[in-house]
């Protein structure tokens, strides 16, 4: 637990590295108006002007939202309203944009419809120009997204329409621009201006702002409702408090206690939560096992070929580790992915059944039959240091010996892992779309692949499926993921989520396949 | 008396150089920097052009004399300049968190001082079975871990029967009752070790200045034993118990990280922490420069009450 | 982390009082608690050394099937996450813990021993620096300097030991620097000096020795604040971590994680953290009070019942003495009862041997306005006479049997309630060290005034005016500035001034004065005899006063009761003694006084010493170095026997004594 004072907050440091989100269902971008009807009427009249508080682990490094990272959502959805929302089940609905669309095919146009009439909270209006600063502002903050906006021309083409030009095809603008991505809220004019304010307060056009006198850096952020909000029935509290508490049996103890309406929890915690009565809810979000980067043996040589991989892959129990390690947490899964996630196929997962003897087989005829040593390094968090303890005891089973270096120092962890210093590392992946994904996990410049192995037929999957849309789409993302699996680059053993705890006093925690993190703006009072 | 304070000064400043500086060239030591931590945070990786420009940005390419006085330079107008991640004032952002800290330290000190002197005199007092049992009950409470004892205390007293909150920290000036229910948990917890200490101290101080002849001869001219007890032998025994507690605060300052973890107390430790992980310099130096002001601040309290207790050092 | 201190207390009580008895490991023996933490501590070493050579499984072979089992047979503590056994991990965990509580030992010691000694010894400009230098240590926050050092060698768990070392050496460096220097200015170390022992060898044989004890007191207590640090630093993830074998911290910290899962995880490994501190602390306490030794029985503490085997043999002595001194009452009786009467009187004293008296069968008694003199030599029970007449016996001592009335209350019952309420109201003290005697920390004038409170119902304006009465009651120059003066700022005569006073305050019928001007200057005792007797005169109180001198008894005194090792061996009037004496003791005595020597002659020294009560011969306690002893004297109790009007005498031969004059 303490472990986790230093690790939860490293990990916030990486988040990238976890690449920690999202929800999938890519392109329905049917104009639904928001489906917050049960706030404004009735009871929930009677609740409104009570404060929210919720805690979480997560202290977020700045509120700018061209900075801050995926893990710092809650802390800049309140106050920048994004241009698209994604709502709780998943679907995509207007925010600061009315409608948006592709122009074209290729995906390489892309037209936003600005909302008319609404006011950032410092009373400024929101124009295409400002959206326009922003995104710009976003690329040269060199942020966690930046890279896939970087390239792309953005225009005004008029008071309240933006054209983003994509300097190479982008099947998922619409995805960027939700608050789950956190570069789809918009900053004000003035906040841009003087960025340097960005850290510590907020000029956005959500429903709420930052009350910095209420607030301590690091400890407590008080959030009330933005008197400028275009949605302002909506609003469904006088005051929402995110506590940061960053142990996690703090967190749960904290939300049991009643002192928090809801947490962000932790798999260490979420069968206590649930035992104490509260509200979890959770769902598939992060696969963890072990990338094995080194496929063209430049390291550890055994690597390079493809049925040493493999074999490490038949040579994994995933029953038995989850069954030990994650129970009720999790499933063992094959793949990169979560289920119903982008690329998901179910049959992938009997892939590679647990059988040492295959296993064995492969490695023979490999040349490896009397075993190896290979070097690996693991963070401590999402518990991938038990992990790699567990895969160290089932893989001398087949001669494996699994070298580990444990740093609990994260930016250690990712300068040895993203460095290239190793030929395998453990790892927590995010479920993302196959197009984001590519140049985190799997393209030669992603740093999940760390030392650029480059495989012709994947890039050319990867380019299909970045001009295409709807079904073909699916079927490519699925394509994809099952080469990546029948290559092994990866040795995937577990999908996780991440649990959210709620007392009854309110209503609105909900997270989907499609939409795994909890929007805070959709809690409401109970009853 | 104006030597003594000169005195003072001078060497409170030799020793904030000497930490300042000192931890000025450790960081320059350790693995990794800012620009590296910033960068990883933001985006994960980044160019070697990347580094050099967030490090150019940071001043971080700079010698570190060169950046030594900078920050002395800042210093003396009266900034500790900002925190490297999210532009805050390290001024303000300490300003924040000392509040939390001393509360926490100063209720332990209230608390452990009371019932470490209480039980070292009844200790001195009792000696025999009793005292043993004074002696194994506060090397008890030194032994159990902290976060040991603040798990259970949160379980017992938060989460069964509700009676303080398990974690928060209220300022005073919001709400008083519920600054003092919030420093419950906390302030027990870490009493239970610094207890022992000061019951040990007290007890040893106790026991020397009882068996002096001005005790037996304050007895013989009638006084009752409270008076001689609590009044004449205590303040004569109150010169190490000072000591300790001036010790005790220094070792607070820091090591109260792990119950502000705990209990999510928004206090300097944490700071100290998150800031060295990170490897923010000028927070780094912020909480460096603070502790050792403190330090020395204690320091020249416990002597000020130095020479309020002993009117011969008053004297000399 | 609250470990980040070492208890500086060791600085004072070590300080120049350390008595050193030889070899503190044997008396530990004796000790029960300390005997099981040294094997406990013992063990533990074995264990981490043995590794996994002991180990009832092997401590890294996990098994999904049964994680977090619980205790079990399999599993005596049960298992960890990934089903590996806790009580092996435990035992292979203690090495690295073991090993950098270790490394942070031997920095500690070395810097803290080596600087300690050459601080201590070398004194002057070197001292001045090493004790800055540890001051500026002392005060470099713990926890930032940790920080830094795993910021620089991160996961380093030898690199942080050795910091931690380094940054509490100067506690123990304070402690071995005061013992140092109260060694060497020691007369034999001096000696040893003069006599061209070289520094190193002087360091080796004499010094070193002596701070074995303070030394093993502070490092088994800064081990104990190791061992939590080194487990608080693997606990909050910043050294050794799991995959480099289990540490008790790394356990900790696991145990730690799954506490909602699995709450039992932590009583093992917790509990392992708890015994050895506790083992560690309670050896240091043992050792402490070997070397140290535990302030034995102070003035406050309520005297000890004795063990009934032991009371059992003082109440046989007692019983003994009471027929031995059944017919020693004094004879001699006012018409009026006397304000004080002594009889039977016997005291004891707690030692490791069981209860030893040292006072037996004094009987006298004092009538009102009387001055009686209490005289011998040192050792002969005279204060330890006068102290229990105001139930004020130092260390443990008891009065075991006779009585004390006073004005027809009885004073020596053993609760002491009686004499409490008399104390300072009706029966005054003045003791011996006039400075000592009063209390440090207060002005003359409030100490005075809450004494005068206390006994009279007075306001505090009304109390501090009668406070500066009573100094000029005492004949002091300027009571006014002497009130407002703290007891070191007055001369010895001053102070004594100032006793007298304070025992006046309650205006007694009695006031013992317990060689009031012993440790005065000549010119300065006789101002203080010229004002006990006017005092005398003005107030008309009886007066018990004990003295070794002749002159001053003659001066003040109507009667004398002369004690020698724990008994009166003779009382009578004062010139009766002076002119007639009928015990050898006292003729010795007065032979040996200085005032009457003629001059010109040598002095007759009394030859051989008083005896301690343990060796007490039998029959009469004198007799080894009298030169009328016979066989007879050692035969039995010798009884006092009453031989004029008002004196009497313990001598069988007291007829020769009468031939001899």
């Amino acid at each position: 637990m303490v472990r986790s004072l230093t690790t939860t907050r490293r990990q916030a440091l990486i988040a990238v590295a976890t690449a920690a989100v999202l929800g999938l269902a890519a392109c329905s971008s049917s104009a639904k108006p928001p489906t917050q009807s049960g706030t404004g009427s009735g009871s929930a009249g009677g609740r409104v002007g009570g404060t929210l508080t919720v805690v979480t682990d997560v202290s977020p490094q700045t509120l700018d939202p061209a900075k801050a990272v995926q893990n710092d959502a809650w802390f800049t959805e309140l106050a920048y309203e994004p241009l698209i929302v994604r709502h709780s089940d998943g679907t995509l609905v207007p925010g600061l944009a009315a409608s948006w669309s592709y122009t074209g095919t290729g995906n390489t146009t892309f037209v936003l419809h600005l909302r008319s009439g609404v006011k950032f909270s410092d009373g400024s209006a929101l124009t295409a120009q400002t959206v326009v600063d922003d995104l710009k502002y976003v690329v040269a903050s060199k942020g966690q997204m930046a890279p896939f906006l970087a390239g792309d021309t953005f225009t005004a083409t008029d008071p309240l329409t933006v054209t983003i030009t994509a300097g190479a095809p982008n099947p998922n603008f619409p995805q960027l621009l939700t608050q789950d991505y956190v570069v789809g809220g918009m900053v004000s004019k003035a906040g841009l201006a003087a960025p340097t304010g960005l850290g510590t307060s907020t000029a956005g056009a959500g429903p709420y702002m930052l009350d910095a006198g209420q607030s301590v850096t690091g400890d407590h952020y008080t959030y009330v409702p933005n008197p400028n909000y275009y949605d302002a029935k909506s609003v469904s509290w006088h005051k929402v408090v995110i506590r940061v508490v960053s142990d996690v049996q703090s967190v749960l103890s904290t939300v049991q206690t009643g002192q928090a309406d809801v947490a962000q929890g932790d798999p260490q915690t979420q069968v206590a939560a649930k035992q104490a009565g509260l509200t979890v809810a959770s769902s598939p979000l992060l696969w963890s096992g072990v990338v094995l980067a080194d496929r063209d043996g430049k390291l550890a040589k055994p690597l390079g070929d493809v049925r040493v991989r493999q074999a490490l892959n038949y040579g994994t129990d995933r029953t038995s580790i989850v069954n030990a390690l994650f129970k009720g947490l999790g499933e063992p899964t094959n793949q990169m992915t979560v289920p119903d996630g982008y690329g998901y196929d179910a049959q992938l997962n009997s892939t590679y059944p647990y059988d040492v003897n295959k296993a064995k087989e492969l490695l023979t005829a490999a040349g490896y039959g009397s075993g190896f040593q290979l070097k690996i390094v693991t963070p401590d968090y999402q518990q991938l240091n038990i992990l790699a303890q567990a895969l160290k005891q089932q893989w001398q089973k087949i001669g494996v010996d699994l070298q580990i270096t444990d740093d609990a120092d994260a930016n250690k962890y990712a300068a040895a892992a993203f460095g290239g210093a190793f030929p395998a590392f453990m790892t927590s992946f995010g479920a993302i779309p196959v197009w984001m994904e590519g140049p985190s996990l799997f393209m030669p410049t992603a740093a999940f692949n760390p030392l650029h192995t480059a495989d012709a037929n994947l890039t050319k999957l990867y380019n299909q499926e970045a001009v295409s849309s709807g079904a073909a789409q699916a079927a490519l993302d699925q394509q994809i993921e099952g080469y990546l699996v029948h290559q092994a680059w990866f040795v995937p053993v577990v999908t996780t989520g991440l649990p959210y705890y709620a007392r009854n006093t309110v209503s609105g925690i909900s997270t989907s396949a499609t939409e795994p993190l909890l929007d805070l703006y959709e809690v409401q009072p109970a009853g | 008396m104006v030597r003594e304070a000169i005195r003072w000064l001078l060497s409170s400043l030799v020793l904030l150089f000497v930490v300042t500086v000192l931890t000025f060239v450790l960081v320059a030591m350790a693995p990794g920097d800012a620009a590296k931590a910033i960068l990883n945070a933001r985006s994960g990786g980044y160019t070697p052009q990347q580094y050099q420009e967030m490090r150019r940005m940071l001043g971080l390419d700079q010698s570190l004399p060169v950046q030594y006085w900078h920050w002395l330079d800042h210093l003396l107008h009266g900034s500790m300049g900002t925190d490297l991640f999210n532009g805050q004032s390290v001024t303000q952002a300490l300003g924040s968190r000392i509040g939390p800290s001393l509360s926490v330290i100063v209720a332990t000190l209230v608390v452990s001082g009371l019932v470490g002197v209480a039980l070292g005199i009844v200790s001195a007092l009792r000696g025999g079975v009793l005292g043993r049992l004074v002696d194994v009950v506060s090397l008890g409470g030194l032994a159990i871990p902290n976060f040991w004892l603040a798990l259970v205390l949160v379980e017992l007293f938060a989460v069964r029967l509700a009676a303080f909150p398990a974690t928060g920290y209220t300022p005073f000036g919001t709400d008083p009752v519920q600054w003092l229910r919030g420093l419950v948990l906390p302030v027990l917890t870490l009493s239970a070790g610094a207890v022992a200490f000061i019951a040990k101290q007290t007890r040893d101080a106790m026991s020397d200045v009882l068996s002096q002849e001005f005790v037996t001869m304050l007895r013989a001219r009638g006084l009752s034993t409270r008076s001689v007890v609590l009044k004449h032998a205590l303040r004569n025994a109150a010169i190490p118990v000072v000591t300790l507690l001036g010790l005790l605060l220094v070792s607070l300052l820091g090591g109260t990280v792990v119950v502000e973890d705990i209990f999510a107390i928004p206090g300097l430790g944490q700071q100290a922490m998150t800031a060295s992980a990170s490897h923010d310099l000028p927070m780094i130096e912020g909480v460096a420069f603070l502790f050792t002001v403190v330090v020395v601040v204690t320091n020249l309290v416990v002597d000020v009450s130095y020479r309020l207790l002993n009117p011969k050092v008053r004297a000399s | 982390m609250t470990a980040i201190i070492t208890s500086p207390e060791t600085v004072q009580e070590t300080g120049p009082a350390a008595p050193a008895p030889g070899r503190p490991w044997r008396g530990l023996l004796r000790q029960p608690l300390g005997l099981l933490s040294a094997g406990y501590l013992l063990l533990l070493v074995v264990v981490a050394a043995a590794g996994t050579l002991l180990t009832p499984r092997d401590p890294e072979a996990d098994d999904l099937a049964h994680t977090l089992s619980g205790p079990s047979g399999a599993h005596w503590l049960g298992t960890d996450r990934l089903g590996r056994d806790v009580f092996s991990r435990l035992m292979v965990g203690s090495r690295p813990t073991l090993l950098g509580v270790a490394e942070a030992v031997l920095v500690f010691v070395v810097l803290g021993v080596a600087l300690g000694m050459v601080a201590g010894f070398a004194g002057g400009r070197t001292d001045r620096l090493i004790a800055r230098l540890g001051d500026l240590v002392l005060a470099v926050p713990g926890i930032i300097a940790l920080l830094m050092v795993l910021a620089v060698f991160p996961d380093n768990n030898a690199a942080a030991m050795i910091a931690f070392g380094l940054i509490s050496s100067p506690s123990l460096l304070r402690v071995v620097r005061a013992v140092t220097m109260a060694v060497r200015n020691e007369l034999y170390v001096k000696a040893a000096r003069l006599s061209g022992l070289s520094t190193p060898a002087i360091l080796r044989r004499h010094i070193l020795p002596r701070l074995a004890g303070p030394v093993i007191v502070q490092v088994s207590l800064f081990a104990a604040s190791a061992v939590l640090a080194e487990t608080a630093l693997s606990f909050l993830g910043l050294a050794t971590p799991e995959t480099q074998g289990p540490s008790w911290g790394n356990m900790v910290g696991e145990a730690a994680s799954v506490i909602s899962v699995d709450p039992w995880l932590l009583v093992p490994t917790g509990g392992m953290l708890v015994v050895t501190v506790l083992a560690l602390g309670l050896l240091g306490d043992t050792v402490h009070d070997l070397t140290v030794g535990r302030a034995r029985g102070s003035a406050v503490r309520p005297v000890r019942r004795p063990r009934p085997a032991v009371r059992t043999a003082v109440a046989v002595a007692a019983a003994d003495v009471a027929a031995a001194v059944a017919d020693g009452a004094p004879t001699e009786q006012g018409a009026a009862a006397p304000l004080l009467s002594v009889r039977g009187l016997t005291i004891a004293f707690p030692s490791p041997e069981g209860e030893v008296t040292v006072v037996r069968g004094v009987g006298f008694d004092v009538a009102r306005g009387e001055c009686v003199g209490i005289v011998g030599e040192s050792g002969c029970g005279k204060t330890v006479t006068a102290r229990s007449l105001v139930g004020l016996l130092p260390g443990g001592g008891r009065v075991v049997a006779g009585s004390v009335a006073f004005d027809g209350r009885d004073l020596a019952d053993p609760a002491g309630r009686e004499v409490a309420r008399l104390r300072g109201s009706r029966i005054g003290l003045i003791s011996q060290e006039p400075m000592s005697g009063l209390d440090p920390s207060f002005r003359v004038g409030s100490q005075l005034a809450e004494v005068v409170r206390r006994h009279h119902r007075l306001t505090r304006r009304q109390s501090r005016a009668r406070a500066l009465e009573l100094l000029a009651l005492v004949e002091l120059p300027d009571p006014a500035s002497v009130a407002r003066s703290h007891p070191h700022e007055l001369s010895g005569g001053m102070a004594q001034r100032v006793s007298i006073a304070l025992a006046l305050a309650g205006e007694p019928d009695l006031l013992i004065a317990d060689e009031p001007t012993t440790a005065l200057d000549v010119t300065v005792q006789a101002e203080i005899l010229n004002l006990l007797r006017s005092l005398r005169v003005r107030t008309g109180m009886a007066v018990v006063l004990v003295t070794h001198d002749w002159g001053v008894l003659a001066d003040l005194c109507e009667r004398a009761v002369v004690m020698y090792a724990g008994e009166v061996v003779e009382q009578a009037p004062v010139s009766d003694l002076y002119h007639a004496p009928r015990h050898p003791y006292t003729l010795a005595l007065l032979a040996a006084n200085p005032h009457l020597a003629a001059v010109g002659q040598e002095l007759p020294a009394i030859p051989g010493t008083v005896p301690p009560p343990s060796a007490w011969p039998a029959g009469c306690h004198f007799q080894p170095r009298c030169g009328y002893a016979t066989e007879e004297c050692g035969a039995g109790a010798i009884p006092l026997v009453t031989v004029a009007g008002g004196h009497q005498a313990r001598c069988i031969h007291v007829d020769r004594l009468e031939a001899a004059r």
